[in-house]
């Protein structure tokens, strides 16, 4: 057939929809975020809630709700989160609030939940937490999550004896429970959510943009000693 | 030859869909969250991943190779034969099958429908009856 001649217009019209199309995928990928604006004041009375790394007289908190099961948390954690916390808590100008918040989607990550709270008990959450963000697609596919959650437990030196307890008797399930119910009642609708300071940022902001916050915030204001609880 | 064209352009609709599904999926665009947006809830589940890699990229990949095809079934050499289409038709069923496995996972497992996995559905689904049609057809 004549093919080129007769093709130029469906050429011409397949380029003007890849192009259209290209155009409309470029400028919702550069649309920016609303800028963030946040204050020294802590707006929400949290209470004892969450599971916290750092000085009590921070002036910054970064506060966040996380699922052991959500892959886009276990990025988080393990990409951005060790930088953070040592990078920014030792100094004392930010303290890291980790919030309980299982999504109803994942049906494994209550174990995992339950898990780390119980390492909590015994003061080692942040060691717990890591390994469970680390190793989560092997708990994730395990149909039997809790075994190997065991051997992530003794790998953060927890007291076995104390943990089976813990997890068996399910101790620490109301704190997990009424952490969610906090996210809730701020509208939290999905994992990971930041908040600065009890402001909600429109994305999970990386170890440097929470740099950025911290010394927009607290230039290198002292506040000594760091905690984890 | 008419088939083959609307199979291009369709393939070029679900190519636009999956690079979208793509960008969103790696960060690009918008926010990374699992949440109960169904399709921030579809897009971050474990079932967004596919022998390691994002479904949205195996869309990318296979609406690719249903362009060229159609594009090469385009070409004066391969204008008369059968083959691409015969290929469109292989590929697109392919398509569909996958399609019809993702649409299985989200609606028994991650309890939740992405309209954009919805409409490449539809883009894929229509591919493929294209494609049949421009089998049955003599000139195919």
């Amino acid at each position: 057939m004549a093919a080129g001649k007769s093709l130029t217009p469906f050429y011409v019209a397949l380029g003007v929809i890849a192009v259209a199309g290209g155009a409309l995928i470029a400028r919702t990928a550069m649309k920016k975020p609303a800028p963030l604006t946040v204050d020294t004041v802590a707006p929400l009375a949290l209470g004892p809630r969450g599971v916290v790394i750092g000085s009590d007289s921070a002036p910054v908190e970064l506060m966040e709700f996380s699922d052991f099961e959500c892959p886009w948390c276990a990025r988080y954690a393990v990409l951005q989160m060790p930088d953070i916390r040592q990078r920014l808590v030792p100094s004392g100008r930010l303290r890291v609030r980790f919030v309980h918040y299982p999504l109803n989607i994942h049906q494994k990550s209550p174990w995992a939940h339950l898990a780390a709270a119980c390492a909590n008990e015994q003061g080692r959450f942040w060691a717990m937490a890591d390994l469970i963000f680390e190793n989560q697609d092997e708990w994730v596919e395990n149909a039997n999550p809790t075994s190997l959650l065991e051997g992530y437990a003794q790998r953060a030196g927890l007291d076995m004896g104390r943990y089976r307890s813990c997890v068996s008797e399910r101790r620490p399930w109301g704190q997990v429970l009424a952490d969610k119910h906090l996210g809730d009642s701020l509208g939290v609708t999905g994992t990971p959510t930041f908040y600065v300071n009890g402001h909600l940022l429109p994305d999970a902001p990386s170890a440097d943009r929470v740099a950025q916050i911290v010394d927009s915030i607290a230039p290198l204001r002292g506040a000594t000693g760091v905690k984890a609880r | 030859m008419r088939h083959r064209m609307v199979v291009a352009v369709l393939a070029l609709v679900g190519l636009l869909l999956s690079v979208y599904l793509l960008l969103h999926q790696v960060g690009l665009v918008g926010q990374l969250a699992c949440g109960s947006g169904a399709c921030e809830q579809v897009q971050s589940s474990r079932y967004a991943w596919f022998l390691g890699l994002p479904v949205s990229a195996v869309g990318v990949g296979g609406y690719l190779a249903i362009l060229a095809a159609a594009l090469a079934g385009l070409q004066e050499r391969w204008i008369s034969r059968s083959g691409p289409t015969r290929l469109l038709v292989l590929l697109s069923l392919g398509g569909v099958l996958f399609t019809a496995y993702l649409k299985y996972v989200e609606i028994f497992r991650v309890h939740a429908i992405c309209r954009w996995c919805v409409a490449s559905a539809v883009v894929i689904v229509a591919i493929l009856v294209t494609s049949v049609i421009g089998l049955r057809q003599p000139s195919a």
